[in-house]
């Protein structure tokens, strides 16, 4: 008796993409501190503007004064005196 | 604002070209370094440069300070020995100097009673100059109670090198002291009685008689006994007060002050500074100026002490007559207060005049007070 071959399981791969994209604000001596979560470039610094490159976009942040904090975990914070926040 | 671990283990300062600020700050978030660009530059440990250094050599272009904060000063000086030296005598003198008592400060007890208070800590053990490692805070404390006249609860808290004591003063309630003995009241002064009252003893006077100073006004002789006479006693009493002020007199002229003396203290140690060493004028009054010092609100055991002599001299004086008569009526005023103290003033006459370039001035008053005064007496029986 042939033994019925089982037909092989399609090697189905899932990719599931998660952005950790999170921002928080407060006010801080000297200004306003800006922390963005989930960079993954930097594209533009001066004192002036900030622009950061996200999973799901680009953030843009005008003031002046503006200092940029780089932290281990994909995150920076700008701080100064920030005037406007754009989600481009 | 400079981390302090940077400062005190060394680093340095990494400045990237303007255009590559973005692509220098994407490597570093890539690499997950910490850092903290401000303009074109950020900070860096000594610990993390090799990592730093690496990431960022060839890809951008920056520049790079030497080894700065206190690890960096070490560095700098690794072959001075003397820097190293001083460093060592440094840290024991700083060591030396957190061990001794730089101030003690009273809190709680009455202002009068503060130097009091502090003669007896420092006769107690604790006093600016001691050392804190031979103080035993609850020894110091009871022997401090037991000789204290002031304190009645006493708390000494060591706050860096100064000892906050916390004291709670002593209240006294002293008993009235009953009179023992025997005594009459007698008059204080030549009055018409007006109003008696006696609480012990007997009555040798009554409303209206004359009396002399010395008479006896209660007696505290009884009736086959004797007593510690008591009562109030209210008489008119009529006095005359005369003062007088001269057309000529002399004033007392005060010239400006000089430094006599100027010295240091610090901790019980005077040093002293200067010494006046020219002649001293025959009549001067003595001012003395403690100045203490203090660092951010601290007080330091540091005092300076200056002393000044400003020379007095008398110089002829003359009044017209109208300034003798206000200067008569300022003195009569002042006499006036002085005699009227504890009175009650019912009739006042004042008159005035000029006799040999002095003005007298005058007043005939009339007023009432309590004008008896105890006066023991001993009684032996034989």
């Amino acid at each position: 008796m042939q033994r019925k071959s089982k037909k092989p399981k399609e090697n189905r791969e899932v990719k599931r993409t998660t952005s950790n994209f999170h921002v928080e604000m407060d006010k801080i001596l000297g200004g306003i501190s800006l922390s963005v979560c989930g960079v993954k470039n930097i594209l533009n610094f001066t004192s002036e503007e900030v622009v950061l490159k996200l999973d799901t976009g680009k953030i843009k942040v005008s003031g002046f004064s503006l200092d940029l904090i780089i932290y281990e975990n994909k995150t920076v914070e700008v701080v100064g005196k920030i005037l406007r926040v754009e989600l481009l | 604002m400079i981390r302090i671990d940077y400062l005190l283990f060394g680093y340095r300062k990494l400045t990237v070209e303007e255009k590559d600020v973005s692509r220098a700050a994407t490597l570093l978030l890539k690499a997950g370094v910490n850092a903290k660009f401000v303009n074109n530059s950020f900070h860096f440990s000594e610990r993390k440069r090799k990592e730093i250094l690496n990431l960022l050599r060839t890809r951008v272009e920056f520049c790079e300070s030497e080894l700065l904060g206190f690890g960096g000063f070490l560095h700098k000086h690794r072959h001075k020995y003397g820097v190293f030296i001083s460093l060592i005598i440094f840290c024991v003198t700083l060591g030396v100097c957190s061990n001794v008592v730089w101030d003690v400060r009273v809190e709680g007890a009455s202002e009068n009673n503060v130097p009091e208070i502090l003669s007896e800590l420092k006769s107690a053990g604790l006093g600016t100059g001691d050392i804190w490692s031979k103080i035993n805070k609850n020894e110091v404390e009871n022997k401090f109670l037991s000789i204290s006249e002031n304190a009645a609860w006493v708390n000494i808290n060591r706050r860096g090198t100064v000892a906050y004591v916390k004291v709670i003063d002593k209240i006294s309630y002293e008993e009235e002291k009953k009179p023992t003995g025997y005594a009459n009241i007698v008059a204080t002064s030549d009055a018409i009685i007006e109003e008696i009252t006696v609480t012990k003893g007997v009555a040798a006077v009554k409303k209206g008689d004359s009396v002399k100073k010395g008479d006896i006004l209660i007696s505290g002789i009884l009736p086959g006994d004797f007593c510690y006479a008591e009562g109030s006693i209210v008489g008119r009493v009529f006095e005359k007060i005369e003062v007088a002020a001269p057309l000529k007199t002399t004033k007392k002229v005060v010239s400006d002050k000089k430094l006599y003396t100027s010295a240091l203290t610090f901790f019980d140690f005077e040093i002293n500074i200067y010494k006046y060493g020219g002649k001293m004028p025959s009549e001067y009054d003595i001012i003395t100026e403690e100045k203490e010092f203090s660092l951010f609100g601290k007080r330091l055991p540091i005092k300076r002490t200056k002393t000044y002599f400003t020379p007095t001299f008398t110089e002829q004086h003359s009044l017209t007559q109208q300034e003798a008569v206000l200067f008569a009526k300022e003195k009569m005023t002042k006499e006036l207060e002085r005699t009227l103290n504890n009175s009650t003033l019912l009739r006042i006459k004042t008159e005035g005049e000029f006799i040999d370039g002095v003005y007298y001035m005058r007043a005939n008053i009339t007023c009432s007070r309590q004008i008896g005064e105890a006066k023991t007496f001993n009684y032996e029986s034989n």
